[in-house]
């Protein structure tokens, strides 16, 4: 799998078994939540800033960890990993956040002026050249569906697995797929960059045919 | 070989981790020993089915003929649906005139003797955003107005969800001729590609993310969004504020400036600091401010250069207001072109053209709150025709701002 780093996988259970243990043992101590907090607060916020910009991934990271830590009832470690359910959470709060924008700018969206419905990446798409390679992958991540788009930035800027991604969208496994496999696909077609076809689209192209 | 998700990353690029303040921040506002910590009552899961239908298009989607009114009546928790009524587009304005200066604090002393109401469960608030689009054929192309109700609830308590809330109301030709335009061309109900020939059908400044959804009769439904917990729902600038963290604004002029325009990192470049400032202050008028901050706002706008003052108008639903306008060029008015017309390629290249839009602020006298917001085209784009009266492309009609105790409503589907 393209998404898994090297270098993890010696203690991944047994750090997942804890966060799960963490997030159990506070339902009856609250304060237990800050282990959870302090072991993935700078990564989420790290991937929220990525994807709105550091100003406002201060507000998504925290409300990110609000919310998750009045729905930790809810947590379900037979569906995924904690780190996941955070992603999962972040990535509903980015989307507020973009919703709450276009609702605070729609006016200005309507000029027909760019706006900045995407926050920070699109403002990247306009800065960029069109013609530079930059350019090129700017205007191929525009033209992702959003579904396309989570899925590929949850996997290439989170570092999830497809089974974690599959996890914090609430989507199945094979979608998650065939969706990182269109959005790579379409990288591939505008910036002509990127692996020949590999053991995971054929999988990917597999499960699409099945569908 | 270069890994195409490492380009991606690259892309991104890299964060410092946050300053210990922020996450200290963070923590702080978990309710930790809070007793009884109940998962709170919510639209959606905290994971999601999945994406959700977009609703970018929140001013794209549409529905309607005049009949769905009814349809939209059946589920319609938000607006009250007028019915609709011809449209009544203003002639054109004068882009220049007196100084603005003087409605503007007519206005700031108007909100400044009004009562702060008691805050009650959620602030709501509503409004109906019209657009017109260029659809048909190349060669007779007609325009159809859509109206699209939006309402969001904003809730006090961080357990309550604030959901934004919209609905299609309806689609149907502009004008008498647009209406003949639209028999010539069969009295089609779908309109694929809008948006393509239209900037100006292109209103609404999401280029990248052109997955265009046909404009369509077909009855709207209410979507409802859920913007999370809404501990934070007001966005005022860049920060998003809790009631106690809006009430406690400043409502100085400077301090609220300074503020706002913290928001226009945000906002495309080129656009001016009078530009934003009237579209950013209508929204924070509609917020449960203090009137002090309300008459600030008021008195800030006035300072701004190039508001104009249009005198006594008419909005497009017909009621009377007084209007300030502020008119800005702009060298880079989006133009999507797909690059691969009828495809299925949902790429899109964006053109920059110039054009000249006129914003337009319609203030009710009685209140001194914003009535009506407009947007023409005091100057059209090379190569493009405008058929609406007096270049108006697209406009919101508020709706009255309150609290209430109600339960919000639910989504009727998913």
């Amino acid at each position: 799998m393209t998404s898994t780093r090297p270098g993890r996988h010696g203690d991944a259970a047994a750090a997942q078994r804890d966060d799960a243990r963490d997030i159990e043992l506070s339902l009856r101590d609250p304060d237990r939540f800050g282990v959870v907090f302090d072991r993935y607060f700078a990564e989420i916020h790290g991937y929220a800033a990525k994807r709105a910009g550091p100003d406002a991934a201060d507000d998504i990271a925290a409300e990110t960890f609000l919310t998750a830590f009045w729905a930790r009832r809810r947590f379900d470690p037979g569906r995924g990993t904690v780190k996941a359910w955070l992603y999962g959470i972040v990535t509903n709060h980015l989307s507020a956040y973009r919703r709450r924008e276009l609702r605070a700018y729609r006016a200005m969206a309507r000029t027909g002026l760019s706006a900045p419905e995407e926050g920070h990446a699109d403002r990247v798409v306009e800065r960029v050249a069109a013609r530079s390679l930059r350019g090129k992958l700017a205007e191929a991540l525009a033209g992702l569906s959003r579904g396309e788009r989570e899925v590929l930035l949850l996997v290439a800027l989170g570092d999830l697995s497809n089974a974690d991604v599959a996890a914090a969208l609430g989507i199945p496994y094979g979608t998650v797929a065939s969706r990182l496999s269109r959005a790579r696909t379409k990288l591939r077609l505008v910036t002509g960059i990127g692996p020949a076809l590999d053991r995971q689209d054929r999988e990917c192209r597999r499960i699409d045919g099945d569908r | 070989m270069t890994d195409d998700l490492q380009l991606v990353r690259e892309y991104f690029g890299e964060h410092p981790p946050p300053p210990p303040g922020v996450a200290a921040a963070a923590k702080a506002r978990l309710p930790f020993g809070e007793q009884g910590s109940r998962a709170p009552w919510r639209l959606h899961r905290p994971l999601g089915g999945g994406w959700r239908p977009s609703r970018r298009a929140l001013l794209l989607r549409a529905g309607l003929s005049a009949t769905a009114v009814a349809g939209a009546a059946a589920v319609a928790v938000m607006v009250t649906v007028q019915a609709p009524s011809p449209v009544q587009a203003p002639a054109p304005v004068p882009a220049s005139g007196p100084a603005g200066r003087e409605i503007l604090l007519t206005a700031a002393r108007t909100v400044a003797r009004a009562a702060q109401p008691l805050p009650g469960r959620y602030w709501v608030t509503s409004g109906t955003v019209g657009n017109f689009l260029r659809v048909g054929p190349a060669d007779d192309p007609y325009l159809v107005l859509e109206e699209v109700g939006v309402q969001s609830w904003a809730a006090r308590s961080p357990r309550d969800g604030s959901p934004e809330l919209s609905q299609a109301l309806w689609v149907r030709p502009a004008s008498p001729g647009d209406r003949a335009a639209w028999r010539r061309g069969g009295s089609p109900t779908v309109w694929k590609g809008v948006g393509q020939d239209t900037s100006l059908a292109y209103p609404h400044g999401d280029p990248g993310n052109a997955r265009l959804q046909p404009l369509s009769t077909a009855p709207g439904q209410l979507t409802a969004e859920s913007a999370g917990y809404g501990s934070q729902p007001f966005l005022v600038g860049a920060k998003a504020l809790s009631l106690r963290q809006l009430l406690a604004l400043p409502a100085g002029p400077r301090r609220l400036k300074e503020l706002l325009l913290k928001g226009m990192l945000h906002s495309p470049p080129g656009i001016s600091q009078s530009a934003y400032l009237l579209q950013a202050v209508p929204l924070v008028l509609q917020m449960p401010v203090t009137p002090a901050v309300r008459s600030g706002l008021y008195r800030m706008l006035a300072t701004m250069p190039g508001i104009r003052s249009l005198g006594v108008v008419k909005d497009v639903s017909g009621k009377p207001g007084v209007a300030v306008a502020y008119t800005g060029n702009y060298a880079n008015c989006g133009n999507g072109v797909p690059l691969s017309p009828g495809g299925a390629s949902r790429l899109y290249r964006v053109l920059f053209t110039s054009c000249s839009v006129q914003q337009i602020l319609i203030i009710d006298p009685a209140t001194g709150l914003p009535q009506a917001e407009e947007l023409r085209y005091a100057q059209l784009p090379p190569g493009q025709k405008w058929s609406a009266p007096g270049g108006l492309f697209s406009y919101e009609i508020f709706g009255r701002s309150y609290w209430t105790n109600h339960d919000r409503p639910n989504r009727p589907n998913r």
